[in-house]
């Protein structure tokens, strides 16, 4: 397929999945059954318009400017003159979000590769039902879904092109390793957070407003995903305190629109320890959650630990101009994948330079953190520039 | 410190339960703990919905990762007797239990043991492939361990493990004089030791078969280390190689935290694979969710309320989810993001140094 051939293809493609997804839901189209609907609902465990906004998310950021801007490499090449889909890209994808397989095949296949999506294991319809979605428009689209695991896959991962791998470190690094040096782009483990500073939530609606926003921020992919935010900095001093700011959020988190995905017993079971470790911790009375149930929970705490997920966020209240996150979240140093700042540009600036590894590849306002654009550096690159730097 | 009258209370509980004069009753059990816990400052805080809790409902439980968080001891640590840690690949990540009074660790871990494995008519050898207290002082099983070799072996049985590993020659001559004068023997060990004689017995063609009635306990899942063995192929490994019956494969679990245990005795329980906590403990498999009961069947996170732990913590979070199995539990898991650990992290190398 000749650039104008794969653009237009995204184009149409782009067009055809936001046209799938209502205001309420998933609606059936010429490539989209009840059935597939159904289907992918059961697989990423999201249902009905939380589905549907997923699937917005996936899509919205690649807008005919933004796709054009995929085929245009920043800086030269290092290779010229590579016949475009002839050299495979391996995606090795993990978790359940739609927009990192969307992101994936976009980039690839607007880096001129033969892609070839290899789902998770915790979720395994929609990167099918994308490669579907495609073929149904170009039967000899470059595009396909790698088999299980298996020696196949073990093959495939050893001589594809290029490949960009998303997991544990430990997996990622394996994955590399069996490469010898192929080109391979790691998607580690990486996290988000987000800062409210004090002159953000000067009122009562002011704070619920931006709580509402990292609310969705957390709720959307249920704290899955490298955007998810799992620690709030609140700036004390201002007209709502770093405690009231919790419970906020709490409430705010509660009253989520967007139902829980499933949740495994083990998972659950480390929120709740999480949450009990928390209340054995120097600051008082720390936890706030609903009495008789949890998730959700938004825990005080002055030290970042590893987040259990579903809707657990931590809050770490802070009196300096900005907060020293070496101090508070040493373990996050370069590791940092976004961060939603609700506050001045100055204030940002600021953040910023004083805490020079943790500097995110996506910086944007409480409520964006998930729809980062479509050429955004995640994991420090852009995906379709490097890739037609390939030979 | 804990008021001398409820220990009084526990160890009395203790000694009726192993002697047969009473069994414990849940209002009886509930109503010490719950008076523990107030003495622990481990109740809940009242609220409108934590007004109408009732028994082991009103406790706090303490999260195991506490242990490695802050002293746990309801008495001035530097009164101390001993110091259990936990399995960890470094100080820090090790939990640490101090130990008043040795006293009541000894009651429950005899106790326990006579209820579930000296039913009927016992081996009275025991070879223990765990290290004694004096090799590994800071390890609650070998305490154990050395209680129980102290009190019911005959005095031709005894320790075949040390700081340096596993004895080959220890073991053979033990389970030789065994079979020669026909004297059953009780084998103690980790899954991971018996994993190792097993191997060792194969490696040297030399399957020994004890004379019937012969019994093994082991303990502590592989939860970490690159080797394991499975309760199943465990069991069926000591009947091919020692002549073991599978109802008198034993396995207890415990946890440093803890000083009470509990067992998969199939002679004692019944129902092989479900583990049942001794009578002066109770474990509850919750739903993570609400904290409430999960009901038989279904699986949920382990808390543990143990009478014996009344000078540290008398419910205890473990990071470990199980299937509820009537009064006990069955299919141990570690939680999602707990650290792995368990007792066969310290198991002795095998034979031979592999």
């Amino acid at each position: 397929m000749e650039m104008n051939e794969t653009r237009s293809l995204l184009v149409t493609i782009r067009d055809r999945w936001l046209a799938s997804a209502g205001p309420d839901g998933l609606v059936p189209g010429p490539f989209l059954d009840a059935r597939d609907i159904s289907d992918l609902a059961a697989s990423t465990g999201w249902a009905g318009m939380h589905l549907a906004r997923a699937i917005r998310l996936a899509f919205e950021p690649f807008d005919d400017e933004s796709i054009d801007r995929l085929f245009v490499p920043t800086r030269a090449p290092r290779f010229r003159g590579r016949t475009p889909h002839r050299a495979d890209l391996l995606a090795i994808l993990a978790g359940r979000i739609p927009a990192l397989a969307a992101k994936v095949l976009f980039h690839g296949l607007a880096g001129g590769m033969r892609v070839i999506l290899k789902p998770s294991s915790a979720e395994t319809v929609f990167p099918a039902l994308l490669v579907n979605s495609i073929m149904l428009l170009e039967r000899d689209a470059p595009v396909s879904v790698a088999p299980g695991r298996g020696p196949a896959l073990d093959a495939m991962i050893r001589s594809a092109t290029a490949c960009v791998a998303y997991g544990s470190d430990m997996t990622v690094e394996a994955i590399a390793a069996a490469r010898r040096g192929r080109p391979t782009f790691p998607g580690r483990h990486m996290e988000s957070f987000e800062t409210v500073f004090a002159d953000a939530i000067e009122s009562n609606d002011e704070a619920r407003a931006v709580a509402e926003k990292i609310a969705f921020d957390t709720a959307i992919y249920d704290q899955s995903g490298c955007l998810s935010p799992t620690v709030v900095f609140v700036q004390e001093g201002g007209g709502v305190s770093a405690r009231a700011f919790a419970g906020m959020l709490l409430e705010a988190l509660s009253g989520s629109q967007l139902a829980m995905g499933p949740m495994e017993i083990d998972d659950l079971a480390a929120v709740r320890i999480f949450i009990q470790e928390a209340a054995i911790g120097r600051i008082k009375d720390p936890v706030f959650s609903r009495e008789d149930v949890i998730p959700p929970a938004v825990v005080l705490c002055d030290r970042v630990r590893p987040s259990p997920g579903l809707r657990t966020l931590q809050v770490v209240p802070f009196d300096s101009p900005v907060p020293d996150l070496s101090r508070h979240m040493p373990d996050l140093a370069d590791r940092i994948q976004g961060m939603a700042c609700a506050g001045s540009d100055g204030e940002v600036g600021w953040l910023l330079r004083k805490n020079p590894r943790f500097r995110a590849n996506h910086i944007c306002a409480p409520g964006e953190l998930q729809n980062p654009p479509a050429l955004w550096r995640e994991n420090g690159i852009v995906l379709a520039h490097e890739l037609l730097g390939i030979q | 410190m804990i008021d001398k009258s409820l220990v009084d209370a526990v160890m009395t509980m203790i000694g009726d339960s192993v002697r047969g004069h009473s069994g414990i009753d849940d209002e009886g059990f509930e109503s010490l703990a719950v008076e523990i816990a107030a003495a622990q400052g481990r109740l809940r805080r009242t609220s409108p919905l934590s007004a109408n809790l009732r028994g082991l409902d009103k406790i706090e439980p303490l999260p195991e990762t506490a242990f490695k968080m802050m002293t746990v001891a309801q008495f001035p640590p530097s009164e101390a007797v001993a110091e259990f840690r936990t399995s960890g690949t470094s100080s820090e990540n090790r939990g640490r239990l101090p130990v008043l009074d040795m006293e009541i660790y000894k009651a429950s871990a005899l106790a326990g043991f006579e209820l579930f494995c000296m039913h009927d008519d016992p081996p009275t050898r025991f070879m223990s492939l765990i290290p004694p207290a004096s090799a590994r002082p800071d390890s609650s099983l070998s305490w154990m361990a050395t209680f129980l070799v102290e009190k019911f072996d005959d005095g031709l049985g005894g320790f075949v493990a040390g700081t340096q590993g596993l004895d080959p020659d220890g073991m053979l001559s033990i389970l030789s004089r065994s079979v020669s004068d026909g004297s059953r023997v009780f084998l103690l060990g980790t899954s991971l030791d018996f994993l190792s004689l097993f191997e060792f017995l194969v490696m040297n063609a030399t399957p020994i078969p004890l004379p019937a009635g012969s019994r093994l306990m082991h303990t502590g899942g592989p939860k970490a280390s690159g080797r394991s063995i499975t309760p199943r192929q465990l069991a069926a490994d000591a009947g091919r190689l020692l002549g073991i019956a599978p109802q008198d494969v034993i396995e207890e679990f415990g946890m440093t935290e803890l000083f009470s245990q509990a067992y998969d005795s199939p002679r004692i329980s019944g129902v092989p694979g479900r583990l049942i906590p001794v009578p002066w403990m109770r474990t509850r498999v919750i739903d993570p969710r609400t904290m409430k009961d999960v009901p038989d069947g279904e699986r949920g996170l382990l808390v543990h309320y143990d009478l014996a732990c009344c000078h540290t913590c008398v419910a205890i979070m473990a990071a470990d989810t199980a299937t509820r199995s009537g009064n006990g539990f069955c299919d141990i898991r570690r939680a999602a993001g707990a650290a792995a650990r368990g007792c066969s992290r310290n198991a002795a190398p095998r034979p031979g140094g592999a």
